[in-house]
């Protein structure tokens, strides 16, 4: 029994099943209208911004806003009734209306000489991204605070004070600040920008990978149960059941890595190819491992769905929930999705995947060790 | 064979299989109240319910820096949920790898001291991901408000004390005002929500996409959930045989009959799979620590699920019956339900999606599953127009089973 | 070529968790050019034992002797020298004829054996390129009996061989046996089948886990009584 050719023949078996193909076409399929989808406009919020063109503090603050690439969405209304309309009719989640005179307002908003307010926010419900947008309207507007803050600090410890321009030149020359961060992974390398809706789509790969695994594990005990391979040694059947997981595996490997550079979220190709070979090999043995362990294929399609819930919910693929890390172990699902940002993952992800062959050997060994204890035949 | 026996005989059928999956049932619902418990135990210990650490590294020596950092990590809004910690580099890495941080920010060496010599360095926020995910995402937006505003006010600052200086106060002196004018920004970091007027916003017919992020997160992720709870009956269906199918058709019992009596085992199966699942939540939950979180689970939760599992149930029932065999029952379930839920607000947010895929989604059954769970965990009115769009998609689902049971007897060269 | 087969055990655990004994100390003597016949309740272990001595599952105790050679602690020996035909036809529905072949032959000994070999004789020319999900039982069994002899092996076990086939399909397969047998193969069917018992040479009944000879000679109440 050759092991290329029986991989070679199990594949045509596998695409020969039109449900397998129809899985395939579905995971690029999800890419691409994944892809199409994080190409159009949003974000977590949708802000409704106006203001007089004119207004010095406006205009900055709306170019600061607008340029940065940010998860709120901006969009500009001609007036501040039109900005509260697009709230109240849902086109936006909140409105920011600055005041026609803003920027007299906030300076005697720092001096303490009026009450009134230079931004009015129309608001509808309090939820985690109004308070992050607000938090980025602060942020904009808090160089013109800290320098109206100096010139006012300024104007009390001396007597005539100074011009505005003077003063807005000692804020600019305390330091030059502009573009301030770099967002890096680990490994301290910038990362290429790219849609947060996107990303869950290797850990997504990741978790049906896994599945398929199980899948090809089913399979695999229909067919020993049908004794399709009992013409081989038993001692080869270690071998047939690798070459039967890993070539399942694979083909759902390679459409995973096609769909990943659909969606723009592969990295590196030698990296890539790299990490999806091993995370095919850390499958099949879990595969290998579970599918000795479990015979029913009741209680294999339960597992199933376990696993499948569970690991969308204990790994990073949708919301990374702290504290674990524990639980992560157990499957070679967290390492794959961390290997882009941290190719220390891949270690861990091989010392996984040699573990996992280990245990896989150990469930195979009743197979490969032949019965010694045979009674004599005289007996 | 009477509609009436073919039933009673596909509920035996389903039921056999209740003792496993109900046995996964209790430990699922025990390791995800024990995971949970254990989260909550160790976020009560430390000090308060943050949601998450963002480490702090590198170059932290600066007085003012330090003033300006521990004033925007005084308790307000934003930083209720965020908690900084100050690290050593390796520090930093080991907790970002365990997750004990969700990000680091790394401030160069010399920061302020360079900054002011005009060399200003980068500050790098560290990420697991790279700033990709949406929770690194919200992170990094937190981060760069926060540093954002310490240096606009770090300038403030030092322009102050140098301006100060060329009026011709002393060295002294321009520190001791530094130091008060540091202690003025402070105060209006705090105040910062003063320069906006709020007002709220009435809303015009259904208003904002922007839903109650906690309930619509429980809904959706309960809505998904229900769907690949249908590859726990895999087992049941790769079981069925075609050729008693082409027998039945011969005695009467035609393609619609069959889909009937083996839909209704089905949901049968599937309603009390969910009950097991609601009640052993509702058990375990109030046994461990989360019950201070969740509160008792109200039993209209559990109600509420009836429409969605009629309709989702139907659709997993359609895919057994199109697929059919292992690939449908776990692939494609994880695929289609995992692909669906996620345009559907299921586990992000649906107004997170652009505006154009949400008037899409919004026709999908899970939008609608998730929609109706949502409005009977708000405690409001459930509007009708879900529940009709429910039973109509599971009617179409059931429809086009039997289309395709017919279809296959036929094939097979039998009666339909 | 002689197998002594000694003293086989091998017990499962039953659905109410308790260990049932289905082979008991079994014994089998047999050599080349025999055709051994082995009829038995449903249920009563033929299947098993059949497994059992093909290596596909593991005995509990005993041995299995060809030549004088064990081949329970050989795996490959035994892999080599005893082919098994179970009930159902062991190939994989979704692949042709050809391809299930070639998971086991060399395509150059395909062609051989599809010309003057085994594989002619037993017709799977006919429907080599037809995927077996269109094949009929006679031609699955077959094609099935095609994959096992790959390594010409010169025990070959067969489960209930005719089940569920057509009167021509019977005689084709029954014809190979035959011809098998006679170039000094040995064949142990098992079988309830009176088509399949009279082209045997010696049969035994099952019963407890333990062989018992039995002289069959056509009457089907006689042996179903003996049972």
């Amino acid at each position: 029994m050759n092991i290329f050719k029986t991989s070679f023949l199990l594949n045509k078996r596998f695409l020969g099943k039109a449900g397998f193909v129809i899985l395939l076409l579905m995971v690029i399929l999800f890419a691409v209208l994944l892809n199409a989808v994080a190409s159009r406009p949003h974000g977590v919020i949708t802000i409704a911004l106006s203001g007089d063109q004119e207004d010095p503090l406006y205009a900055s603050v709306r170019d600061r806003l607008m340029s940065s690439a940010s998860m709120v969405v901006y969009s500009e209304y001609k007036s501040g009734q039109a900005a509260e309309e697009a709230v109240r009719f849902g086109e936006c989640d909140e409105a920011w209306i600055f005041e026609k005179n803003s920027s007299r307002l906030l300076d005697e908003y720092v001096s303490g000489s009026s009450s009134s307010k230079p931004v009015t926010v129309i608001e509808m419900k309090d939820t985690v991204a109004r308070r992050l947008a607000r938090e980025d309207l602060s942020a904009a507007l808090s160089s013109h605070l800290a320098e109206r803050i100096l010139a006012d600090e300024y104007g009390k410890v001396t007597k005539n004070g100074a011009g505005r321009e003077k003063l807005a030149r000692y804020y600019s020359d305390a330091f030059y600040a502009d573009d301030v961060f770099r967002y890096v992974n680990a490994e301290g390398i910038e990362s290429a920008p790219g849609s947060y809706l996107t990303y869950p789509v290797r850990g997504f790969l990741a978790v049906a990978m896994l599945l398929c695994g199980l899948v090809v594990s089913m399979y695999f005990n229909r067919d020993e149960n049908n004794m399709v391979f009992s013409p081989a040694p038993a001692a080869k059947r270690p071998v047939i059941s690798l070459v039967y997981h890993f070539t399942g595996i694979l083909d759902v490997g390679a459409v995973s890595l096609a769909a990943l550079y659909i969606c723009g979220s592969a990295v590196f190709l030698p990296l890539e190819l790299i990490s999806m070979l091993v995370m095919c090999l850390a499958c099949t043995f879990t595969g290998m491992i579970l599918g000795r362990v479990i015979r029913s294929e009741a209680v294999f399609s339960t597992v199933s769905a376990f696993i499948a819930i569970s690991q969308l919910i204990i790994n990073p693929v949708f919301l990374d929930v702290p504290g674990l890390t524990p639980l992560r172990v157990l499957t070679p699902v967290f390492f794959y999705i961390r290997i882009p940002d941290d190719t220390r993952y891949l270690v861990y992800l091989l010392i996984y995947t040699a573990a996992a062959g280990i245990l896989a050997l150990a469930a195979y060994l009743p197979d490969i060790i032949p019965r010694r204890r045979s009674l004599p035949p005289s007996h | 064979m009477t509609l009436k026996k073919n039933l009673a005989a596909q509920l035996k059928r389903f039921f056999s299989f209740f003792p496993i999956s109900a046995a996964v049932s209790l430990v699922l619902a025990l390791i995800v109240s024990v995971t949970g418990s254990l989260i909550y135990i160790n976020r009560k210990s430390d000090e308060t319910d943050r949601i998450v650490n963002i480490g702090l590294t590198g170059f932290l020596d600066d007085t003012y820096m330090d003033l300006a950092i521990n004033s925007l990590t005084t308790l307000d809004s934003t930083r209720n949920s965020v908690k900084l910690v100050k690290l050593g580099a390796d520090e930093a890495d080991r907790a970002l790898r365990t997750g004990e941080v969700g990000a680091y920010v790394v401030f160069p060496e010399n920061f302020i001291k360079e900054a002011i010599d005009g060399n200003f360095q980068k500050i790098s926020i560290v990420t697991a991901d790279g700033s990709k995910s949406f929770s690194s995402k919200i992170l990094n937006e937190l981060i760069r408000s926060v540093a954002e505003m310490v240096i606009s006010f770090q300038k403030a600052v030092y322009g102050y004390q140098q301006a100060v200086y060329d009026y011709g106060y002393s060295t002294e002196e321009m520190y001791s005002l530094g130091s008060n004018m540091a202690f003025r920004i402070i105060d209006a970091v705090l105040e910062r929500d003063g320069m906006f007027r709020i007002q709220a916003a009435e809303p015009y017919g259904e208003g904002s996409l922007a839903g109650d992020t906690a309930s619509g997160v429980i809904s959706g992720v309960t809505a998904v959930f229900i769907m690949l709870w249908g590859i726990v009956s895999c087992g049941a269906f790769i079981s069925r045989r075609d050729g008693l199918s082409k027998v039945m058709a011969s005695k009467g019992n035609g393609a619609a009959r069959q889909t009937a009596a083996e839909y209704a085992a089905y949901l049968v199966f599937m309603l009390s799979q969910i009950l097991i699942l609601g009640l052993a939540f509702c058990a375990v939950f109030s046994l461990t620590p989360l019950r201070e979180v969740t509160g008792p689970v109200p039993f209209s939760f559990i109600a509420s699920l009836i429409l969605p599992v009629i309709m989702i149930s139907s659709l997993q029932f359609l895919i057994y019956e199109a697929s059919g065999g292992i690939l449908g029952g776990v692939l494609i379930h994880f695929i289609l339900g995992c692909g669906m839920g996620y345009v559907c607000g299921c586990f992000y947010p649906a107004y997170f999606f652009p505006r154009q895929i949400q008037q899409i989604a919004r026709w999908l059954p899970l939008w609608q599953a998730r929609v109706h769970i949502n409005e009977v965990l708000l405690s409001g009115p459930v509007s009708p127009l879900p529940c009709v769009i429910m039973l109509l998609f599971a009617a179409v689902f059931l429809l086009a089973a039997a289309a395709v049971r017919r279809g296959r007897i036929k094939a097979e060269g039998g009666l339909s | 070529m002689e197998i002594k087969v000694r003293n086989i055990e091998k017990s499962y655990r039953s659905g109410t968790g308790r260990r049932k004994k289905i082979l008991q100390g079994l014994d089998l003597d047999a050599a080349g050019g025999e055709c051994i016949g082995i009829a038995g309740k449903n249920g009563c272990g033929k299947s098993t034992l059949l497994s059992v001595l093909a290596g596909v599952q593991k005995a509990d105790a005993g041995s299995f002797l060809m030549d004088g050679t064990e081949l329970f602690s050989r795996p490959r020996d035994l892999s080599r020298n005893v082919g098994l035909v179970p009930q159902a036809p062991a190939l994989m529905d979704e692949l042709s004829a050809l391809d299930n072949l070639l998971m086991w032959y060399p395509k150059r000994d395909i062609i051989k054996e599809l010309d003057s070999g085994v594989l002619g004789m037993l017709g799977i020319g006919d429907f080599l390129r037809t995927r077996v999900r269109n094949l009929s039982g006679g031609m699955k069994k077959r094609l099935s009996i095609g994959c096992v002899m790959h390594t010409m092996p010169p025990v070959l076990l067969l489960d209930e061989p005719c089940a569920a086939l057509d009167l021509e399909c019977r005689e084709n397969i029954l014809g190979y046996v035959r011809d098998y047998v006679s170039k000094g193969g040995l064949a142990v069917l098992t079988s309830h089948d009176p088509m399949e018992l009279e082209i045997c040479t010696r049969h035994y009944i099952m019963k407890d886990g333990r062989l018992s000879p039995y002289s069959y000679d056509g009457d089907v109440t006689k042996l179903v009584s003996s049972l």
